[in-house]
């Protein structure tokens, strides 16, 4: 008996040890690759002329889409702010999607609207919709409001799809806040590129606590409460090291759903967002690449890493649970949609680096880890554990978490430097050293938990009430 | 039940198991490079604020420098070109940041004052410092150099920036073309006739942009790159002919109208649309069937800037009842014909839409 638990013990660490290996060694080229992509794009965005953009008539028109679901709070206030963005034509679609607040009377009431007879087919398939509205106010000509029944986020962009009038869309949250030039950098990677580009995505960034006028970030400033600051670093891993790696090799498999560009045609051939999957945004883009690759059309998808969109993330735990039970189960779905790909030389990076490595890294580390733990658990409880080598390997493995966060860290210094206060960079140090003990249980836990809901067969999304811009360093308007 | 003796710490490294001997030289390696990171990030914020400093004073130092240079009539220019050369241009960046503020001085004065500049640039020997980083063999230098060349209009052998109409960053191309655009007195665009890489939507746009704000001279006659080898020239040329109104280059288009290259196929109807050639109907509306999707929805928008309800007729026989993209596109216009049809209009499109017919 004891032989054999030794032998078990042996070839779990093993195990555990060659994980542990190829997910650094996937770290550190993720690493590499993102700081000669973020050095590379530093470079190529020198002779950026905004005006010669903004008198093109070349440049194509967008349209925004932005789902809203009980939004009454800040819809006015978010819709202002999209009017005012800085591209010489787009149009604002809100869909409502039949929110329970007083959402619709407001959006009536501030911006005049009114009743039209719009012509649309469904070419994606959605809930109904309730009646489509335009501004009687010339100054709102750009917004076209969608009334519809709740159907949740996928069915409420759909819809957006079917009604909107341009060729490119652009999906958004609708209480995120953009940056003037967003769209004009969003649109570079569709207008400059041999392939056809069917997407691209932006960097997302931290806004609790920063001091917003006007629906523009006027002060960047570091969250107040540690489950949001923690978050900052984690989309600086995100976005900064692990997309930029990704959009180096061509093997993106996520677009943020609060904000990405499309090219219209192709997400409609790809059948629209799955409405039945709380990962829609993950979901779309594969299945677009997937098509593409299976047509044999050379294509691509573009990442542009400047800040250009700023959200509020959760600030409690309880929310910040459900928002990670919910990326597990539509990363799960996801992979689980299109298993196909895994492995498959037919859809080159992607098939062979990208889904694997989502597959492997993204889905199973936090299932691997929590075995890690139960197996710790046994041992302790057999009397099996040396403590020199539990001891041993918590530093080793407490070092690379802060490696990677001070790396990540290294990498927002060197490009964008968003946080000007030198104390921030403590605090964001002393937040690196308390995550991995306070926080990373908590999103295991939830990614666990998470895999354990999609066996029940939960497929909803949670409440995802939000704390409001407002309440957090939002300058209030008089 | 837990063995307590295993707490027993040793320090003996020799004595130690090889998985713990591992376990610490990756901690350590992953602290040191953690370390080496955080000073890194000390570091670059440190440098950061000690080169705004100095970039600001230089600005300031040049923003005094240059409206004395332009507009004060009392100064004594070559001294003072003398001395700022020897004190204000020793370091890199001080050179960087003169160049820039020269650039964007020049890029926001017309005229004598343009032309001061140029020869200030000139006199205070940053146009070797820029021939010196078109030479330099990295491509962002190459283009940073190229662009402040083209920038304050100074010419150097012709053969110097062709060597980069066709280098294979985008940024450098789109830089040599802007080059023999803002320099040309005539024939602006005479590079296309030595590009081989394809312009991106993004060059067109700035090549639009120098050829309308920029170039002096006469406009060219597109149409000599009708018969470009690659089509995002041809297409370019096409749309430019409409763009400035070259109604002696309307037969030039009409070929292209039977391209099997739907680009040129839709460019040549969108062009010969601006330029209102009324017999382009005639041409299209018959074959709007065997046309593409993107065609098809081009056709309509010229039904709609140059025909009438009894053109649109024609195409609505020719529409698949599928269709349901070119059939709003189809309906919209024939709104706009018939206003009065409105709701007439609307619900039949929704009942048809209900029945899927």
């Amino acid at each position: 008996m004891g032989s054999v638990l030794s032998q078990f013990t042996e070839i779990a660490s093993w195990f555990f040890l060659i994980y542990g290996s190829i997910i650094i060694s996937g770290y550190l080229f993720t690493a590499i690759y993102s700081i000669i992509e973020i050095r590379d794009y530093k470079r190529r965005n020198n002779f950026e002329d905004d005006i010669a953009l903004l008198q093109s008539l070349n440049l194509p028109a967008i349209s925004i889409l932005a789902p809203a679901f009980n939004e009454g709070l800040n819809i006015v206030e978010n819709v202002r702010s999209l009017l005012t963005i800085n591209y010489p034509s787009f149009e604002i679609v809100i869909i409502n999607d039949g929110s329970s607040d007083n959402s619709m009377e407001l959006l009536f009431a501030e911006y005049e609207l009114e009743k039209k007879d719009i012509l649309y087919h469904n070419f994606v398939k959605t809930k109904d919709i309730k009646g489509i509205y335009k501004s009687k106010n010339k100054a709102f000509k750009n917004l076209t409001v969608v009334d519809k029944e709740n159907g949740g986020k996928a069915d409420a962009l759909n819809t957006g799809i079917n009604i909107c009038q341009n060729s490119v869309i652009c999906c958004i949250d609708v209480d995120c806040i953009l940056e003037n030039d967003a769209m004009l950098k969003l649109i570079k990677p569709f207008l400059n590129n041999g392939n056809k580009v069917i997407a691209s995505g932006g960097v997302i960034r931290v806004a609790n606590s920063c001091v917003i006028e006007d629906g523009r970030i006027i002060e960047v400033k570091l969250p107040d409460s540690f489950v949001a600051r923690v978050q900052v670093l984690e989309y600086f891993r995100a976005f900064l090291m692990g997309r930029m790696a990704w959009s180096r090799v061509d093997g993106l498999l996520l677009i943020s759903g609060a904000f990405g560009m499309f090219d219209k045609q192709i997400v409609i051939e790809a059948g629209g967002y799955d409405t039945n999957t709380v990962g829609e945004d993950m979901e779309l883009l594969v299945r677009m690449r997937r098509m593409m690759q299976e047509r044999n059309v050379p294509y691509t998808v573009g990442f542009v890493p400047d800040p250009l969109c700023w959200t509020e993330v959760p600030q409690t735990w309880e929310i910040l649970k459900r928002q990670r039970n919910r990326w597990t189960r539509g990363t799960a779905e996801t992979l689980w949609i299109h298993k196909k790909m895994m492995f498959n030389p037919k859809y080159k990076i992607l098939g062979m680096l990208s889904t694997p490595f989502w597959f492997f890294f993204e889905w199973l580390a936090p299932l691997i880890e929590f075995t890690g733990i139960l197996f710790f658990i046994i041992l302790f409880i057999l009397g099996q554990v040396s403590w020199q080598v539990f001891l041993s390997f918590f530093l080793a493995v407490y070092s690379f978490a802060i490696l990677f966060s001070v790396t990540a860290l290294f990498f927002e210094e060197y490009s964008f430097q968003q946080y000007k206060k030198p104390s921030y960079i403590f605090r964001l140090i002393g937040t690196a050293m308390l995550e991995p003990i306070i926080y990373h249980p908590v999103i295991m836990w939830s990614a666990v938990m998470g895999n354990f809901d999609l066996l029940r067969g939960k497929n909803s999304w949670g409440v995802m009430s939000r704390a409001g811009l407002s309440n957090s360093g939002k300058k209030q308007k008089d | 039940m837990v063995n307590f003796d295993t707490f027993n710490f040793h320090l003996d490294l020799d004595s130690l198991p090889w998985i713990m001997k591992l376990n610490i030289v990756f901690a350590l390696f992953f602290l040191s490079l953690a370390i080496i990171f955080f000073i890194s990030i000390i570091w670059i914020r440190i440098f950061k604020i000690y080169r705004n400093e100095k970039k600001r004073k230089q600005q300031s130092l040049l923003i005094d420098f240059l409206n004395s240079y332009l507009f004060d009539e009392d100064f004594d220019k070559e001294l003072e070109i003398k001395n700022f050369k020897e004190n204000h241009l020793r370091t890199s960046l001080e050179i960087k940041v003169t160049i820039k503020e020269i650039l964007h001085f020049h890029e926001n004065l017309k005229g004598e004052s343009a032309k001061d500049l140029e020869t200030l640039f000139n006199k205070l020997g940053l146009v070797e410092f820029t021939l010196l980083d078109l030479e330099d063999g990295r491509w962002f230098t190459t283009a940073r150099a190229i662009n402040a060349l083209s920038e304050l209009c100074i010419e150097v052998p012709n053969h110097r920036i062709e060597a980069y109409l066709n280098e294979s960053r985008n940024e450098v191309r789109q830089q040599s073309q802007l080059y023999f655009l803002k320099l040309a007195e005539e024939q602006p665009l005479k590079f296309l006739d030595k590009t081989v890489r394809p312009l991106t939507t993004w060059q067109q746009i700035y090549i639009e942009n120098a050829l309308k704000n920029f170039y002096k001279g006469p406009a060219p006659d597109f149409s000599q790159w009708l018969y470009h080898d690659l089509t995002s020239v041809v297409e370019f040329s096409i749309r430019m002919i409409a763009r400035y109104n070259q109604f002696e280059n309307i037969p030039e288009l009409i070929p292209f109208l039977k391209s099997k290259n739907d680009t040129l196929k839709r460019e040549a109807i969108s062009s010969l649309t601006n330029l209102e050639h009324i017999a382009l109907l005639e041409l299209i509306i018959p074959n709007f069937k065997g046309n593409s999707r993107i065609i098809k929805l081009e056709i309509l928008n010229s039904v709609e800037q140059l025909g009438n309800y009894e053109d649109l007729k024609k195409i609505g026989d020719q529409l698949a009842t599928t269709d349901w993209e070119l059939r709003i596109k189809y309906h919209n216009i024939e709104l706009g014909f018939l206003p009065e049809k409105k709701e007439l209009i609307y619900s039949q499109f929704m009942l048809e839409k209900r029945f899927e017919i």
